[in-house]
This record gives structure tokens, C-alpha cells and sequence, in this order.
């Protein structure tokens, strides 16, 4: 049986033609699963009794806010990665998460409040779920500004690298945060250990929307890496024929 | 949508702007790439 050569991948050279390969894989799947995700969650998942028609709002909120919490410990674990090893494309791909998981927590607070304002009677409230997440969204927001604002891409990826690790914190602080304090947001739905308190449909929808997102998000961080490694790559060899 | 109509719509509005316009950002850049480097296709030409 032929091996394949992992560490091969490690190298953005090598590693570009491949994920141009892997993109459709990715894409196509993700359309067709939004499709199905939404018509199951329209068409086959009955009303809740307490909340109405409104509940449905769920199947994009719930995928949101996990894949900005996943994708934020995943832009971490990149990220340290590529500053332990100094292995570029690993910084690379952290870059290449930061801007798809700030859009999905962003999205998570937007439809989070569309959702509060009907249910609760208010857009926002102060509480430890909402603040938490806003403050990931800081995160986001501060790992992408403090990349930007470094011209060596050496050394943002070592400042973000540093910024993504110490605010990982924040993601137990988050997924805990509805058993620690009081809070208006509801507790978790879906446990690992435990049955779901959903009806069958309602959670099929759910998760399928869950799966379109997760593919959504590794086609489009993909596309953005490659686009990273041709500026990255085009940019070091420009600065070596300067210095030469 | 008994009566929910503006929350539950505007959530899906509010996704496919974003995801959309995610993925218009990334083919404008892809396009400002190759019009910037035209003769640019992978990092290794």
C-alpha cells in the first residue's frame, strides 16, 4: 500500500495545490446540506408549543455559536502550532479561521437577539452567555486587527499566536457559563453524555445545518489560505530580490 | 410564522448576508490577486 508523505502538506507549496483539489469537496456538499437543513427545519419540524414559530431561528443560531466557539479553539490550536514549530502554514490557516469564526459569532449574537426580542422582550441583556460571547467576538476581532497591524508576517503570527492562546480561556467561560450563573439564555440542549431534549426532527435539522456550516467553513478558510500563501509567498520573494 | 415572521426571516437574512457576502470578498480578492500578479497561479511559478 503507498504511504502518503504527510509532513509533505506541512509545506504551503505543496499544501496549495491540494486544498485548490479539496475546495469542491467542501462547497458542494455544504449547499446541498443548507438546502436539505432548511427544508427539514421548515417543512418537516413541527411548531414548538411554548415558543411558536420563533424557535426556528435555532437552526442557524445554535450552528453559528458553536462553529465560533470550535472554530476559535481550532484558530488556537493552529496558531500555537505554528509559533512552537514555526511552521508557517499552521499560522496560516489560524489567519485563514479568524475571519469565518468572527463572521459565525457574529451571526450567533445578531440571530441571538432576534431570537431574545420575541421571547424574552429584549434585544440584549447583560448576562454571562451573551457577555461571553461578545467578548469573543472581541477576541476575533483583536487577533485579526493585531495581525493586520504588523507588516513581518513572522511576528504577527507570534502576537496573534499569543492573543488567540491566553483568550481560548474564554470558551469553557462561555459553554459553562448557563450552569455557572443565572442567566437568562436557556442551558444546553444537546449534552455528550445524555439524551436530547429536542424533538427528532427539530434536532435533525439542527445538526444538519451544523454539518452545512462546518463544510462551508473548511471550504471557505481553504480558498482564503491559498489566497494567504500567494501574498505571503509572492511577498517573501519580493523582499529577497530587494535585499539580493 | 405566527407572528414571528420579521425575527425569523431577518435571522436568515442576516446569515445569507453575511455568508454571501463572505463568499463575494473572497472571489474579489481572488480576482484583485490574479489582476495584480497576472501571471501568478501558484506560489511555486
Amino acid at each position: 500500500m503507498a504511504r502518503i508523505n504527510w509532513y509533505k502538506y506541512a509545506s504551503p507549496t505543496n499544501f496549495y495545490p491540494f486544498a485548490e483539489k479539496m475546495i469542491p469537496w467542501f462547497a458542494f456538499p455544504a449547499a446541498v446540506l443548507f438546502i436539505v437543513g432548511l427544508y427539514v427545519g421548515f417543512f418537516v419540524a413541527p411548531s414548538d408549543f411554548q415558543q411558536g414559530d420563533a424557535y426556528r431561528i435555532i437552526f442557524i443560531h445554535v450552528p453559528a455559536a458553536w462553529m465560533g466557539m470550535l472554530l476559535y479553539v481550532l484558530m488556537a490550536i493552529y496558531a500555537a502550532i505554528g509559533w512552537a514549530f514555526n511552521a508557517r502554514l499552521s499560522s496560516m490557516m489560524a489567519s485563514a479561521i479568524s475571519i469565518t469564526g468572527a463572521m459565525f459569532t457574529f451571526l450567533s449574537l445578531v440571530t441571538g437577539s432576534l431570537w431574545g426580542k420575541p421571547t424574552w422582550g429584549t434585544w440584549w441583556v447583560w448576562d454571562a452567555r451573551l457577555t461571553s460571547t461578545l467578548i469573543l467576538l472581541f477576541l476575533y476581532i483583536g487577533f485579526i486587527s493585531l495581525q493586520a497591524s504588523i507588516d513581518d508576517p513572522r511576528r504577527a503570527d507570534r502576537a496573534g499566536a499569543v492573543l488567540a492562546i491566553v483568550g481560548v480561556i474564554n470558551v469553557p467561560i462561555i459553554y459553562f457559563s448557563v450552569q455557572w450563573w443565572n442567566t437568562l439564555h436557556q442551558g444546553a440542549t444537546i449534552r455528550l453524555l445524555g439524551k436530547p431534549t429536542m424533538a427528532p426532527p427539530m434536532l435533525a435539522a439542527m445538526l444538519i445545518m451544523l454539518a452545512a456550516c462546518w463544510l462551508y467553513s473548511i471550504a471557505v478558510v481553504l480558498v482564503r489560505l491559498r489566497y494567504i500563501i500567494i501574498e505571503r509567498e509572492q511577498n517573501a520573494a519580493r523582499a529577497a530580490e530587494v535585499s539580493v | 410564522m405566527g407572528g414571528y415572521a420579521f425575527y425569523v426571516w431577518g435571522s436568515y437574512l442576516v446569515t445569507l448576508l453575511l455568508m454571501g457576502g463572505e463568499v463575494l470578498l473572497l472571489l474579489r480578492r481572488g480576482k484583485l490577486l490574479r489582476y495584480q500578479r497576472p501571471g501568478i497561479q501558484t506560489p511555486r511559478e
